[in-house]
C-alpha cells in the first residue's frame, strides 16, 4: 500500500501512466475492502501535511477518488463522521479545496452520512469557501453537493434558519458557467419551494433575474449539450416559482418586452405567460394596461409568425388569470378593466376590416375570448352587435368577407372554450357559449354570404366556413339546422362552378362525416349517388355539361366515405352501379367503371392508413363478388366483349383484393386460398359465392398457355392473392415444386405478356416466402436455373421465348436478393454475362431496376415478403465491383448496358451507402453523360444532384469535367437532351450555389450565367422555369452571404 | 421602429402554389413550343416581396396579370404596376425590382417596358422615365447597397404567391 501511494505521489508528469495504474490499484484494493481505508489515510498522512501545496492536493485527490468509488455500505458511521470532520477542517487549505469538495460530495451520498454531518459541512463550506473564486469544476462540486443534500436533509437544512438561503445566494452570485447554472436553477426552485425565503426575496430575485434574458450560445460541437433553450426554461421555472417575485419581475419583464432583440422579446413574453398563473390576478392587475400596450405591438407589428403566436398566447394566459381575480363588482372587475382598452383598440381597427391591421385585431379578440367564460361573454357582448350592424350596412364584399373572418375567429374561440360537437367533452357543461344569442343572425349571415351571387368567392368561402364552424360547436345548432347546413354544402359540391368553394364544402362534409355520419348518410350520400350515370347513354346526353362529371362525384364520395358505417353503405351502391355499367359499357370505354372501382380501392386504402378495423369482412363478400364478375365474361360461349375484361379493371380489382387480403389473419387467408386455388388451378367455379351455373359454358383455365386470352389475363388476380399471403399460410397444392415448375413452364411458353408477368410474379413470391429453411434451395439451383439458362442461351430459339425466360430469371433473382439468399448474387453475375448478348443484353440491364428497385405492388413489406435487413447494401457490395470490372473489360456497345445497370443500382441505393461508395464510380458516371440515351443521362444527372447536396467536396473536385457536360446537357438542339434531361441538368447546376463553397464555383460563374441564357429561351416552359431558378441561384452567389 | 410609408395597406388573396396555369396535353410534348405569355411573366414577378411589408406584389395587388402585355413574336413585354398609394416613394424601387427580375429571367431578345399604371402615382412620368432608362438602371445597380435591397426583395421571387413573414425589419435573433 505504502509503495503504491509513494509511486502515485512521486510520479512525474511523464510517468503519468504509472500513477494511473497505482491509483487504480489502490482504489480497487480499498474499494473491495473498506477496512483498508484506515491504512490508506495513515499512509497518506505525511503527504497530507506536506509543505508543498501540490503534494497535499494530490494526496487529497487520491483519498477523494477512493471515497467516490468504494462500496460505501461497508464504511461505518464513526469513520464517516471522522472523515467529515477531517474534510471540513481542511477546507481552510485553499490549494486542496477542489479535491476536498469532490470528497465531500462523495461522502454526502453515503448511507451513514447524517443530517448533523450535513449541517456541519454546509456551514463549513459557506464559512470557509469563497465559491466564486474557484475554477468551474470546483464550483460544480459545490452545486452538486447542494443538489445531493437539499432533498435528503431538507429538515436539517431548514433548522439552519435563513443562514442557508443567504449563504447559497452568496455562492451563486456571479456564476457564469452554463453547466453550473443548470444545477443552480434547479436548486433555486427547490429552495423557493422548501425554505423560508421571506427575508431574502429581493436578494434571491436579483441573483436569479440577472441572467434574464439568456443570451448564451453553445459553442459548436458542445459536448455538454446544454442549449440556450434549456437555460431559458430553467430560469423561467425559477421566476415562476413564487408569487413573491411578482412585484420585482413584472416591471423588468415589461421593460425587456420593448427590447429590440427578437429572442429577448420572445423570452419575455413566454416568461410572462409562465409566471402569470403563479403571480395571480392581484399582482397582474396594476400592470394590465402596460401589458396590453407591450403585447399589442408584437401583434400589430409582428416581425414573424412565431412571435405573433407567442404574444397572442401570452395575452390569452393573462386574460385567463385576470378572469380568476376577485371581482370588486361591476366595472372594477379586473378582467373587464383589462379588456376594455383591448376591445376599443381592436374595434377601431375593425372599422376598416379590409385593411392589414384588421386580421391581427380578430386574432387578438379570439385569443382573449378563448381565455375564459367571463372574458368571452364580455367580448362577445361588446363587439358582435357592432360587427353585425357593420356587416348589414356595408356594401363592399371585401369588407363583408373580412367581417365574416372575424366572426369565424369567434366561432373558433368558442369551440376551444365550450367544446366541440360530437366529441367527448371535458368542458364544464354548465356554461354555454354567449354566441348562442346570435345564432339565428349568424346562420342568416353565413347562408346569405353563400348565396350571394357576386363574383367575390372569398366571401362565399367564408360563409361555408362559418356554417361549418357553427356545426362544430357543442350544443349549438339543432338537428334541423345542421341538416339545412349540410344541404347547402351538398348544393355547392354538386352545383357550384368554383373549385375552391367546392373543395371547402367537401372538406366540411368530410369532417362532419367522421363526427355525425348519420346526417351525412341521410342527406349527402343519396344526393351524390343520384348524380351518377347508370348507362352509357346517361353519359352522352347534354345534361352532363351542367352536371358534374362522374369522376368528380366519385372523388367527393371518396372524401366523405371513410367512416365505417358510411363505407358499408357505399359498397353495395357502387356494386349496383357497376352491375348496371357492365351491361352497357364495353371494354374500350371503361373509364367510368374503372373510376367506380377505384373509388372503392382508394377508400379501402385510406381506411387501412387510418387503421380502421372493418376491412376483413370485405374478404367474404366484396372481393369474391368482384373476382366472380371478372371471371364470368371469360367462360361464356361467345367470349364476347365485356367491360370487366379490361386490363385496368383487372388491375383495380387486384388492388382491392390485395388491400383487403393483407388485413386478414393467416387462418382466414388459408380458407380464402383454398377457394382461390380451386377456382384458378382446378377451374372449379362452383366455390364462387355468386356461382351461376348457366353462365359457365366453357372450362376456366387461366393458368394454361393454350387457354383463352381473356382467361389468361385474369391470372393477375391469382398472382395478387399469392402476393398477399402471410408467410405462415400454406399453399393448397400436393407438390409445391411441381406446381412452381408448371407455372414457370407456362410463363415461358405463353405469348400473353400479361399472363407471363403475372406468373413470373407469382413464382417470385412463392420462392421468396416459402423457402423457409432453404427447402427449395436444391430445386432452384438444380432444376429451375439450369432450365431457364438453357432457353436463354439457345440461339436458335425465338427472341420472345428467350426474353420470357430471362424475365422469369430476373424475377427469381429479385426474390433471392430480397431474402439475401446467396443464389441471388450468383444470378446477378450471370445477368451481367448476358449484357453482351444482342437485344437480350438491354433487357438484362434494365432488369437491375426490377431486382433492386422497390415494386409498388409485389414483394413488398406490406405483403409479407421476406425482406432481410440491409439487403440493398449487401446487393450493392456484391455487384458494384463486378459492374466496374465488367465495364472496364467490355467493348463500347456493351459498356452502355453496364452504365444502365449501374444507374439503376445507384438510383435505388440508400443515400448513406451511395455517398461512401461513390468516389471510385464517378469517372464511370461521367461516361454516362456522353451516351445518347436520355433515360441514362437524366438518371445520372439526378445522381450528381444528390452528390452535390450530400457530398459537396466530392463534387467540387470534379467541377472542371462536369460543368461543361452539364451545360451541354441543357442544349435543346441535341435530340437526346429531352425535356427531362435539360431540367435535371439545370436543377443540378442550380443546386451548386447552395451547397458548394464560393471559391470552388467562382471560376464558373460567368460561364454558367452566360450559357444558361439560352435556356431562358427554351421552347418548353418547365425548362425555362428551371433555368430562371438556376440562374437566380448563381446571380446571388457571392463571397459574403450566399455561400453560407 | 421606423415609420412606414403605408402603415396599413389592403391585402388581397394570393393564389397558392407555384402557378395557376392549368396543365395542357402539349406541355408534355417535346416538340411543341410553349410561347412566353402574360401568365409566365406574372409568375416571374408576383412573388417578389414588397420592400416595406413582408407581403408579395400579388398580395398587395401591385402586380396584376391583366396589366401585362406580351408578344413572343415581336419579343416585347409591357408590365404596368400599381403602387399601393399615389405618393409611394417605393414605386421606383418596386419598378427596379421588376426590371432586374425580368432582366435576369427573360431571353435578351425581349424589349421590356415597365411603367406605373396610368393615374396611380403622383410622379408617374418621372418614375417611368427612370425605369426605362438603361443607363440609369445600370447605374442604380452599381450601388451595392441598393443591389442588396433588390436581391432581398427578389429572394422570395420563386416561392410562389405568398410571402410568409420572412425576417425583415429589426433583427429577429440576438
Amino acid at each position: 500500500m505504502d509503495r503504491l501511494i509513494s509511486t502515485y505521489i512521486l510520479a512525474q508528469t511523464d510517468s503519468q501512466e504509472q500513477a494511473d495504474a497505482a491509483i487504480q490499484d489502490i482504489v480497487q484494493d480499498v474499494g473491495t475492502n473498506p477496512t483498508k481505508l484506515l491504512l490508506l489515510v495513515q499512509g497518506l498522512g505525511e503527504y497530507l501535511t506536506s509543505d508543498e501545496a501540490f503534494v497535499r492536493s494530490k494526496a487529497t485527490a487520491l483519498l477523494s477518488t477512493t471515497l467516490a468509488t468504494l462500496d460505501q455500505s461497508k464504511v461505518n458511521a464513526s469513520a464517516v463522521s471522522v472523515l467529515v470532520e477531517f474534510y471540513c477542517d481542511r477546507l481552510t487549505d485553499q490549494a486542496c479545496v477542489p479535491e476536498l469538495l469532490k470528497g465531500l460530495l462523495a461522502l454526502s451520498k453515503f448511507d451513514k452520512f447524517t443530517g448533523v454531518d450535513c449541517v456541519k459541512v454546509v456551514k463549513a463550506i459557506l464559512a470557509l469557501v469563497n465559491v466564486q473564486t474557484y475554477q468551474q469544476t470546483a464550483r460544480h462540486y459545490v452545486f452538486l453537493f447542494f443538489e445531493s443534500v437539499i432533498t435528503r436533509f431538507t429538515s436539517n437544512l431548514r433548522s439552519m434558519s435563513s443562514d442557508f438561503v443567504f449563504g447559497f445566494i452568496q455562492c451563486l452570485d456571479g456564476e457564469k458557467d452554463p453547466r453550473n447554472l443548470m444545477l443552480a436553477f434547479t436548486l433555486i426552485k427547490n429552495i423557493i419551494q422548501e425554505f423560508d425565503i421571506a427575508q431574502y426575496v429581493e436578494d434571491l430575485f436579483e441573483v436569479t433575474f440577472c441572467y434574464f434574458p439568456i443570451t448564451f450560445r453553445p459553442p459548436p460541437d458542445d459536448p455538454y449539450g446544454i442549449t440556450s433553450e434549456h437555460l431559458k426554461i430553467g430560469l423561467r421555472d425559477c421566476l415562476a416559482a413564487t408569487p413573491y417575485f411578482a412585484k420585482f419581475a413584472l416591471p423588468l419583464l415589461l421593460e425587456k418586452l420593448s427590447s429590440s432583440s427578437g429572442s429577448a422579446k420572445k423570452d419575455s413574453m413566454e416568461t410572462i405567460a409562465a409566471c402569470a398563473p403563479v403571480y395571480g390576478s392581484s399582482a397582474l392587475t396594476p400592470y394590465a394596461e402596460e401589458l396590453w400596450s407591450g403585447l399589442q405591438n408584437e401583434i400589430f407589428h409582428a416581425t414573424g409568425d412565431e412571435l405573433e403566436q407567442v404574444a397572442l398566447n401570452t395575452l390569452q394566459v393573462i386574460t385567463t388569470e385576470l378572469s380568476m381575480g376577485v371581482s370588486m363588482g361591476g366595472s372594477n372587475d379586473p378582467v373587464e378593466k383589462f379588456l376594455r382598452p383591448i376591445i376599443t383598440d381592436c374595434m377601431t381597427q375593425l372599422q376598416k376590416p379590409e385593411l392589414k391591421l384588421a386580421k391581427p385585431s380578430g386574432k387578438i379578440l379570439k385569443a382573449c375570448a378563448m381565455a375564459s367564460d367571463p372574458a368571452c361573454t364580455a367580448i362577445t357582448l361588446a363587439t358582435i352587435p357592432t360587427l353585425l350592424s357593420q356587416y348589414t350596412s356595408s356594401e363592399q364584399s371585401t369588407r363583408k368577407k373580412a367581417l365574416l373572418d372575424v366572426l369565424l375567429d369567434f366561432l373558433d374561440a368558442s369551440k376551444v372554450l365550450y367544446g366541440a360537437a360530437g366529441q367527448m367533452t371535458t368542458h364544464d357543461t354548465d356554461f354555454v357559449t354567449p354566441l348562442l344569442t346570435f345564432k339565428d343572425r349568424f346562420f342568416e349571415l353565413f347562408t346569405s354570404a353563400i348565396m350571394s351571387s357576386n363574383e367575390y368567392n372569398a366571401l362565399r368561402l367564408a360563409g361555408v366556413k362559418g356554417l361549418h364552424g357553427m356545426i362544430l360547436l357543442r350544443e349549438f345548432l339543432s338537428e334541423t339546422e345542421i341538416s339545412y347546413a349540410v344541404q347547402y354544402f351538398v348544393r355547392i359540391v354538386l352545383e357550384d362552378p368554383d373549385a375552391e368553394l367546392q373543395e371547402t364544402a367537401l372538406d366540411s362534409l368530410a369532417s362532419l362525416a367522421l363526427n355525425m355520419p348519420d346526417v351525412v348518410r341521410s342527406m349527402a350520400l343519396p344526393a351524390l349517388f343520384e348524380m351518377l350515370p347508370t348507362s352509357q347513354s346517361d353519359m352522352d346526353v347534354d345534361t352532363v355539361v351542367q352536371k358534374k362529371s362522374p369522376e368528380y362525384i366519385l372523388n367527393a364520395i371518396t372524401k366523405i366515405g371513410l367512416e365505417a358505417s358510411l363505407f358499408a353503405d357505399i359498397v353495395p351502391q357502387i356494386l349496383e352501379k357497376i352491375d348496371l355499367a357492365t351491361n352497357d359499357f364495353n371494354s374500350a370505354n371503361a373509364t367510368y367503371p374503372i373510376t367506380l372501382l377505384t373509388t372503392l380501392l382508394v377508400l379501402l386504402r385510406s381506411k387501412a392508413e387510418c387503421g380502421h378495423t372493418d376491412l376483413p369482412q370485405y374478404l367474404d363478400n366484396l372481393v369474391p363478388h368482384l373476382i366472380g364478375m371478372c371471371i364470368y365474361p371469360t367462360v361464356s360461349q361467345d367470349d364476347a366483349d365485356n367491360v370487366m375484361k379490361n386490363p385496368e379493371i383487372l388491375e383495380v380489382v387486384a388492388g382491392i383484393t390485395r388491400i383487403v387480403m393483407i388485413h386478414v389473419d393467416a387462418s382466414a387467408q388459408n380458407v380464402f386460398l383454398k377457394a382461390i386455388f380451386s377456382i384458378f388451378v382446378s377451374g372449379n367455379l362452383s366455390t364462387l359465392v355468386t356461382y351461376k351455373e348457366a353462365a359457365c359454358q366453357v372450362p376456366y383455365a387461366p393458368l394454361r398457355s393454350d387457354s383463352r386470352v381473356s382467361q389468361q389475363n385474369t391470372s393477375v388476380l391469382f398472382a395478387t392473392v399469392i402476393d398477399g399471403c402471410r408467410q405462415q399460410t400454406t399453399l393448397p397444392v400436393d407438390n409445391l415444386q411441381q406446381f412452381i415448375g408448371s407455372l414457370v413452364e407456362v410463363a415461358t411458353k405463353t405469348g400473353n405478356v400479361a399472363q407471363r408477368n403475372a406468373l413470373s410474379k407469382a413464382v417470385a413470391t412463392i420462392l421468396n416466402k416459402f423457402n423457409k429453411g432453404n427447402v427449395l434451395q436444391a430445386f432452384i439451383t438444380q432444376t429451375l436455373i439450369p432450365e431457364l439458362h438453357n432457353i436463354i442461351r439457345q440461339e436458335q430459339a425465338s427472341f420472345e421465348a428467350r426474353e420470357a425466360a430471362l424475365i422469369m430469371y430476373i424475377w427469381i433473382t429479385k426474390a433471392m436478393v430480397l431474402s439475401t439468399n446467396t443464389i441471388g448474387y450468383d444470378m446477378t453475375k450471370e445477368l451481367m454475362n448476358i449484357f453482351s448478348v444482342p437485344r437480350l443484353g438491354r433487357v438484362a440491364a434494365d432488369g437491375f431496376n426490377l431486382v433492386i428497385g422497390e415494386q409498388r405492388d409485389v414483394l413488398t413489406k406490406e405483403t409479407f415478403a421476406v425482406l432481410r435487413l440491409l439487403y440493398k447494401q449487401r446487393f450493392f457490395n456484391h455487384c458494384i465491383p463486378v459492374l466496374v470490372k465488367g465495364f472496364e473489360n467490355s467493348a463500347n456497345e456493351v459498356r452502355h448496358n453496364f452504365l444502365i445497370a449501374l444507374s439503376h443500382v445507384l438510383r435505388n441505393i440508400p443515400k448513406q451507402v451511395l455517398l461512401t461508395e461513390l468516389p471510385p464510380l464517378l469517372s464511370m458516371l461521367v461516361h454516362s453523360l456522353s451516351f445518347p440515351d436520355p433515360e441514362l443521362k437524366s438518371s445520372t444527372i439526378e445522381t450528381f444532384q444528390t452528390i452535390t447536396k450530400d457530398a459537396p467536396t466530392l463534387m467540387a473536385d470534379h467541377l472542371s469535367t462536369l460543368t461543361p457536360l452539364l451545360i451541354s446537357s441543357t442544349n435543346a438542339k441535341d435530340p437526346t437532351n429531352t425535356m427531362k434531361v435539360r431540367i435535371a441538368a439545370l436543377k443540378c447546376l442550380g443546386a451548386q450555389p447552395k451547397s458548394l463553397p464560393f471559391t470552388a464555383l467562382r471560376p464558373y460563374k460567368a460561364q454558367v450565367l452566360k450559357e444558361l441564357e439560352k435556356s431562358l429561351d427554351d421552347r418548353k416552359r418547365p425548362v425555362r422555369r428551371e433555368a430562371v431558378e438556376c440562374r437566380s441561384q448563381w446571380f446571388t452567389l457571392n463571397g459574403s452571404i450566399a455561400s453560407a | 421602429m421606423t415609420t412606414l410609408i403605408n402603415q396599413n395597406p389592403i391585402i388581397y388573396e394570393a393564389s397558392a402554389g407555384n402557378s395557376t396555369r392549368e396543365w395542357r396535353e402539349s406541355d408534355d410534348n417535346e416538340d411543341s413550343a410553349d410561347p412566353i405569355d402574360a401568365q409566365e411573366i406574372f409568375d416571374l414577378i408576383r412573388s417578389i416581396s414588397d420592400p416595406e411589408h413582408p407581403l408579395s406584389l400579388e398580395q398587395l395587388n401591385v402586380a396584376q396579370r391583366d396589366h401585362i402585355l406580351v408578344s413572343d413574336e415581336n419579343s416585347s413585354v409591357l408590365v404596368e404596376f400599381t403602387p399601393t398609394i399615389p405618393h409611394c416613394s417605393m414605386a421606383t424601387l418596386i419598378g427596379l425590382c421588376i426590371r432586374v427580375r425580368l432582366l435576369r429571367c427573360l431571353p435578351s431578345r425581349f424589349k421590356v417596358d415597365i411603367s406605373v399604371r396610368k393615374g396611380t402615382h403622383q410622379s408617374e412620368h418621372a418614375v417611368n422615365k427612370q425605369l426605362n432608362d438603361k443607363e440609369r438602371v445600370a447605374a442604380a445597380l452599381e450601388n451595392s447597397h441598393l443591389l442588396e435591397v433588390v436581391n432581398q426583395c427578389l429572394a422570395t421571387a420563386t416561392s410562389g404567391g405568398v410571402v410568409a413573414n420572412v425576417v425583415m425589419g429589426p433583427a429577429a435573433a440576438n
